[in-house]
């Protein structure tokens, strides 16, 4: 894969290690960890781990020129709206929910491939519909089952009231997170053991009630340091391997109108055109080519022909249509025949 | 036909003219200067927010998740900056407490960031509230400006067809929400919220499509743009006031006293257009501002239009000037161009002045994967004052302009006026409707003000002024030609 080198940051910069650049694969260090607030993947935790979130459903399909429903519907995708990634280097990454106040699934030897959220920074743009990175490395934990921390006896998943997440601290290397509990306030936190897959998390509660911890996985030793503390050491293994995005070859089956489509989805083109003449912010494509173009700043109009839609791609502000922005859609970075078969696509929107 | 007035104007009665004029227009070039302010390069530099702590440092938002700050220096170049706090989901919102002191609205909560143990860099982040749903939708921005009693108010844009929903959502899901183009899914999308200083939070007013930019006014009003789309036939500006709904319907289903079950989507539009509270100005799409985002309120040191309004344009390389009238109680008013080109990023999101008043700072980002419309800019005044409109205020039977210089002479064919309609519905975008050529029945300058008399005066339209060839008598060439008023109400 031709991934684009991300930019160091340099030491003279006086920014940290840490700071996000271009780069699709941010990583932390074991002394400089990366805290990062984004979606986060959901690898199939389940109902019951993810028992204080709600659940979505899909949705009709809805044609805004219409004003009405119209066939199809959008259906919902996996993901976490309101987790938190953590990243120490090759040594762990882990997941850690504001919503269900707990940690979801731990890995090592990589962290969060960006490029779903970020775009792909050798092509200079978004290339999906959904926004949810993907995990790359090795995972060896994931939840199960109900809330292991317990007050007085009892599950968090089983209190009345959910778990509050209070926010976080963050000094050198220790990221403490916090939350509430009836009325205790529960610190939390994570960090890797001294062998593989192995993970130590430490809680300490504030404001009475005897903290406890039970897990139905294997591998759990829980160590009660006093009543208002424990040390929970974690023995995992591995579960499962990510490798990041997807190296698609859009155009499986040859440069053709099909291929285009896929071209088209994989670029998200339809965040600003659309395909049944509805207004957006670019033109809509629906029987584009062909046509005769009013052109900003341009005495007589441009007949939209094949190498009207190639420049309008590669360079779009060669060529602005009346009443829509300059200097808005960037310049895609597309591979040559990836070019034609979006051209092929364009042709058939009649 | 002519009205042949006798009133104090010492002015030449004109013959009336309708004119539409395509010539090009004269715009400001030597009065406000924009320069690029370099970030570090290593840094996309997609900006979600600026602002100013009390000591003159200015922090910047990314949207990434990282927060720089740096002292502006004469340089545009060589600002210094160092990183302050990092792991926000999307900042779109950001107020400065003191030095080393912020609090960020990103995605899922609003936080409060501070650097307790003064070694210059965050360590403690506090969420303050949550009190807002989220879908898994990238649109659901959020951004705040302060209540001025320690609270805050909170602008929670709704979601997008353009990207998809989760499984498993944070808070509650409504099926009724979801439907639509831009759609209200979970809670409070489309809703402005309060957040009171003791942490209670609210909801405040409805109707919002992408209310992207928030702020409050020196004289306590708060004001929201919205981007021209779904019920939004062009880019508004509202007066944002408690319990009003702002007219696109899906975060209606929030609304604590909304009927179980009812569609908004599914209203008549007569329903829906007789809950709505109108906006003060709307800002015609491709002339003015094709999607408004934060509003900023002019101090002075900065030119002559102190106390009005500045709009930034999230899709031009445009700022819009808003002149507002107040017609019965009421705020309603103009608009015309700021700043048109002139080396101005597009992709305007966020604004700020510096304490002195004397530089505008802008952020620019569009949605982080366009390298045209991304990054920092500054705007200083030249200390020359440009000959342009100052002020619109309606009058019965027409509307008397201040300009900012005495007006030279008037050309017969100088002024024409067009009126024209918008229709707030589902489809994304609409057009200018009914539209008509007015008759002016009588224009005349004396020393800076203009009066133009209409024949007929309607509410509920756009009236486009449109001026030719005007100067001022020192030969100065009118900055702006065009200028659009709101006419929400006649005076009473």
């Amino acid at each position: 894969m031709a991934a684009a080198v991300a930019p160091v940051i340099a030491e003279s910069s006086g920014l940290p290690s840490t700071a996000l650049t271009y780069g699709n694969r941010p990583l932390g260090s074991p002394e400089e960890p990366l805290l990062l607030r984004t979606f986060m993947p959901d690898p199939s935790l389940g109902d019951e781990v993810l028992g204080r979130h709600e659940r979505g459903a899909k949705s009709p399909r809805y044609s805004a020129k219409k004003g009405s429903d119209v066939p199809g519907e959008y259906k919902p995708i996996d993901g976490l709206p309101a987790a938190i990634g953590v990243n120490y280097g090759s040594a762990l990454s882990y997941c850690w929910d504001t919503v269900e106040c707990r940690l979801l699934y731990v890995w090592n030897n990589g962290f969060l491939d960006m490029q779903n959220y970020w775009g792909d920074p050798s092509r200079g743009n978004r290339q999906s519909f959904g926004y949810v990175p993907n995990l790359v490395g090795t995972m060896f934990y994931k939840a199960g089952g109900k809330h292991p921390v317990q007050m007085g006896g009892k599950s968090l998943s089983d209190l009345p009231e959910p778990p509050k997440f209070l926010g976080y601290t963050k000094t050198g290397k220790r990221i403490i997170f916090s939350y509430s509990a009836g009325s205790a306030e529960i610190a939390c936190e994570v960090s890797s053991g001294d062998v593989a897959h192995n993970l130590v998390i430490r809680y300490k509660v504030k404001g009475g009630g005897e903290l406890g911890y039970q897990s139905s996985l294997p591998g759990h030793t829980v160590k009660k340091v006093s009543p208002s503390e424990l040390i929970v050491t974690i023995q995992g293994s591995k579960i499962a391997q990510y490798e990041g995005s997807p190296n698609k070859n859009l155009l499986k089956g040859g440069v053709n109108a099909e291929s285009g489509k896929r071209v088209f989805a994989a670029m998200a083109c339809v965040t600003c055109h659309s395909l049944d003449g509805s207004k957006s912010h670019g033109p809509s494509l629906l029987g584009i080519h062909g046509k005769e173009r009013k052109i900003k700043g341009a005495n007589k109009p441009a007949l939209a022909d094949d190498a009207y839609i190639l420049e309008s791609i590669r360079n779009p502000n060669a060529k602005v249509v009346d009443g829509y922005p300059e200097n808005y859609m960037p310049p895609y970075q597309l591979k040559k025949d990836e070019y034609q078969a979006l051209l092929l696509y364009i042709k058939t929107l009649k | 036909m002519n009205y042949l007035k006798s009133i104090s104007f010492a002015a030449r009665v004109l013959s009336i003219v309708f004119l539409t004029i395509s010539s090009s227009l004269v715009y400001s070039t030597d009065y406000w200067k924009v320069e690029t302010v370099d970030l570090p390069k290593e840094l996309p530099p997609e900006v979600g927010a600026v602002q100013f702590d009390s000591e003159g440092t200015l922090y910047v938002a990314l949207r990434r998740g990282d927060v720089l700050m740096a002292k502006p220096v004469a340089d545009a170049k060589k600002f210094q900056w160092k990183h302050f706090a990092s792991g926000f989901h999307n900042a779109c919102g950001m107020e400065v407490v003191a030095p080393g002191h912020i609090v960020i609205s990103q995605m899922p909560e609003l936080t409060e960031v501070k650097d307790t143990d003064g070694d210059g860099t965050a360590d403690s982040y506090r969420t303050m509230t949550d009190a807002w749903g989220v879908s898994g939708n990238y649109h659901e921005t959020n951004e705040i400006c302060p209540d001025g009693k320690g609270g805050y108010y909170i602008a929670v844009g709704t979601a997008s067809h353009n990207g998809p929903t989760f499984h498993h959502v944070r808070g509650n899901y409504s099926k009724i929400g979801r439907r639509g183009r831009n759609f209200s899914g979970v809670q409070w999308k489309g809703w402005v919220m309060h957040y009171s200083k003791d942490g209670k939070v609210t909801p405040f007013a409805s109707g919002f499509r992408m209310h992207n930019g928030i702020m409050r006014d020196s004289k306590g009003n708060i004001w929201c743009g919205d981007n021209q789309g779904d019920w939004r036939a062009t880019t508004p500006l509202y007066h944002v006031r408690k319990g009003n709904f702002y007219g696109h319907p899906s975060s209606l289903v929030w609304d604590p006293k909304w009927p179980e079950g009812k569609d908004p989507l599914k209203m008549p539009l007569k329903e829906i257009d007789a809950m709505r509270t109108r906006p003060a100005v709307l800002l015609p799409h491709k002339e003015m501002n094709r999607s408004a985002s934060e509003p900023v309120e002019i101090p002075e040191g900065f030119g002559p239009f102190a106390g009005q309004m500045l709009l930034l344009d999230n899709n031009s390389s445009r700022i819009t000037r808003i002149m507002l009238d107040k017609v019965n109680g009421e705020y309603q008013g103009s608009c015309t161009h700021f700043i048109n080109g002139q080396g101005l990023l597009s992709g305007g999101n966020r604004a700020v002045f510096s304490a002195d008043g004397k530089t505008l700072f802008t952020g620019h980002t569009v949605r982080g994967w366009g390298k045209l419309a991304e990054g920092v800019q500054r705007i200083t005044w030249s200390g020359t004052t440009p000959f342009d409109v100052h002020g619109i205020a309606l009058e019965k039977g027409g509307f008397t302009l201040k300009f900012t210089k005495e007006l030279g002479e008037l050309a017969s064919d100088a002024c024409s006026v067009r009126s024209f309609r918008y229709e707030s519905k589902w489809i994304y975008g609409g057009p200018m409707l009914d539209q008509r050529d007015e008759k002016v029945t009588f224009f005349g300058s004396n020393a800076n003000k203009l009066k133009i008399d209409v024949q007929k005066l309607e509410p509920l339209r756009v009236y486009e002024i449109r001026f030719k060839g005007i100067k001022a008598k020192d030969g100065s060439p009118l900055a702006n030609a065009v200028f659009y008023y709101t006419l929400n109400q006649l005076q009473k």
